[in-house]
């Protein structure tokens, strides 16, 4: 990286001195050096060296096209040259089988996608980055690349926020119905990768996993207008100024398949725990589909009501990761569902008790509720082996 | 196949890339219609990149008072600005089209903002364009001297352009105190 850096600041320093086609001529000829210099050390079992030159490689490559747009002051230079670089870096990772160029082309391809979506000449949900993004994961499950796998688990977030909200923003969708059906295009996501990992495809449990935080994360922020919406109830007594109803012919549909296919994935990756974690999910979802309506509903006791029930299928849904979590195989899932618990601990407390008297009941409450969790959860994995030894 | 012929592949196809987009972009630039436009500017500076100046066309901002061709107009619209030369030898813009005219150079920008000036009776709305000629690298020298210019209100640096048939400009080269300076490929 420090001889790209050098090539770039050479060629500034001798902008005047140097022929602009022979700035143009070193600058390909560094490519082609280190190029060459990359395959020889890897055909001569070098391979530290190889990932090194190979990677400096691919880095010219972006600088000459960067180098030579102004150079020759040439004004058409556009993001798609980013996109450009980054398959020709994913080329040369596949080419010699390298992590480190791996992951710079993972890094590029996210870089091409934020230049355009910030960019006002392209389109602002980018949909062609789906395409890329799975070539890049195809790539990198090829390769191996941890990193470059948890890159693009990371930039999926971001980048299906965007396309999702400004998507469904474009169907006329309220604020609240376009939350709703991003939390569940994440769990379908989630559970669909988790499927995946079930069949042999190690590196789609890593996207699962980035998925279902985003999942969890949003199932639990979600919730957390309704404190300030239901004082609003509460006073006015009403709720036709709130946000406007959904449009069913749309909506519905939508949530409906994103619930079922979140509901059949669950009910697929359970496999002997079917009924105990599909079942959790799937009300989940199901819950969460149900969420816009919530704020039609008039009677403030019933909206505290249905409140306190949105609360309890969260809980079932983080406790059927917990369960899914005991499987040696799946701790991560686990880790996710005492994570969703625990904020979602945090958000009963700060909505629910305020004095020290009634903080000290519901930690004394958390305490017994975690205690009863924590024997439930031994005593079944206890009967777990036993079980296990029946099928076998 | 060695680990070295494949790379040398990549090599071959990089190769090809950047020759044929810096070969396109002359030919376009030699064939499209010159026109000279004025320019203001900002300073040069880039510790990596060497030197530029920012500049900013004179038809960057265009009063639709001024201007035929369309009415409705909004942010993130391309519209064609067609242009014709005044009394100076400069090329100023016409009027605003979706579609390019059929008679006489227009160049394609993207409307980044429409806004409204004056009050009452006054009131009339103003376009920024952005044509994506906003920087002009040049050699240090150049690139100071011009800065001086850009800086000089009694002098007026202008932009030499190549409008190719899609309207889709390129910087041909500059003109200072009369004096044009072309793009060279060496």
């Amino acid at each position: 990286m420090l001889i790209a850096l050098s090539a770039i600041s050479f060629v500034g320093a001798n902008w005047d001195a140097t022929p602009k086609l022979l700035v143009f001529a070193l600058l390909l000829a560094v490519i082609w050096v280190s190029l060459f210099a990359a395959g020889r050390a890897f055909d001569c079992n070098a391979p530290v060296l190889g990932h090194a030159l190979a990677l400096l490689g691919a880095a010219m490559f972006g600088i000459t096209i960067m180098l030579t747009a102004q150079t020759f002051n040439l004004s058409s230079f556009r993001n798609t040259a980013v996109l450009i670089w980054a398959l020709a870096a994913l080329a040369v990772s596949l080419a010699v089988s390298s992590r480190p160029v791996m992951i710079l082309a993972t890094l590029l391809s996210a870089l091409w996608v934020w230049l355009e979506i910030l960019s006002p000449a392209a389109p602002d949900t980018m949909w062609s980055y789906a395409l890329v993004w799975a070539v890049m994961l195809a790539a990198s499950s090829r390769l191996n690349s941890s990193v470059s796998v948890n890159l693009l688990g990371l930039a999926l977030l971001p980048w299906l926020i965007n396309a999702l909200v400004r998507g469904l923003e474009s169907l006329g969708m309220e604020a609240h119905q376009i939350a709703t059906l991003t939390l569940l295009s994440f769990g379908i996501l989630a559970t669909g990768f988790a499927l995946l990992r079930h069949r042999q495809v190690p590196t789609a449990g890593v996207i699962a996993g980035w998925c279902g935080t985003a999942a969890i994360i949003g199932g639990a922020l979600i919730q957390w207008p309704l404190g300030e919406y239901e004082a609003f109830v509460r006073e006015l007594n009403r709720s036709d100024t709130g946000p406007g109803m959904p449009n069913p012919a749309l909506y519905v549909p939508l949530a409906l398949a994103l619930s079922g296919g979140i509901a059949a994935m669950a009910w697929i990756n359970g496999g002997g725990q079917r009924k105990r974690t599909g079942l959790g999910v799937a009300i989940a979802a199901l819950t969460a589909a149900s969420f816009p309506f919530i704020v039609y509903i008039e009677d403030p006791v019933v909206f505290l009501a249905v409140r306190i029930l949105f609360g309890t299928a969260y809980y079932a849904f983080c406790i059927s990761l917990i369960l899914i979590g005991t499987r040696a195989d799946a701790r991560a899932t686990g880790t996710l569902g005492i994570a969703g618990f625990i904020l979602h601990t945090a958000y009963v407390y700060w909505e629910t008790f305020s004095g020290l008297l009634s903080t000290s009941l519901f930690f004394l409450t958390g305490g017994l509720v975690l205690f009863g969790l924590s024997w439930g959860l031994l005593k079944w994995r206890k009967r777990l082996p036993t079980s296990q030894g029946d099928v076998s | 196949m060695s680990h070295t012929n494949r790379l040398l592949i990549i090599a071959a196809v990089m190769t090809a890339f950047l020759v044929f987009m810096l070969g396109s972009n002359t030919a376009r630039r030699a064939g499209g219609q010159e026109v000279v436009l004025d320019v203001t500017g900002y300073d040069p500076r880039d510790p990596f990149l060497g030197h530029y100046s920012r500049i900013r066309l004179d038809i960057a901002i265009l009063d639709l008072r001024d201007l035929g061709g369309l009415d409705e107009i909004q942010a993130e619209d391309l519209v064609y600005v067609a242009l014709e030369p005044n009394e100076a030898g400069v090329w100023i813009a016409s009027s605003l089209h979706h579609e390019r005219p059929e008679t006489g150079p227009a160049i394609l920008g993207l409307v980044t903002s429409v806004y409204f000036r004056g009050q009452a009776d006054e009131r009339h709305e103003v376009v920024q364009i952005d044509y994506g000629l906003n920087r002009y690298f040049a050699d240090r020298a150049t690139a100071l001297e011009l800065d001086s210019i850009l800086r000089d209100d009694s002098r007026s640096p202008r932009l030499i352009v190549s409008i190719p048939s899609d309207g889709r400009a390129l910087i041909k080269g500059i003109e200072i105190d009369g004096e044009p300076q072309y793009e060279r490929l060496w």
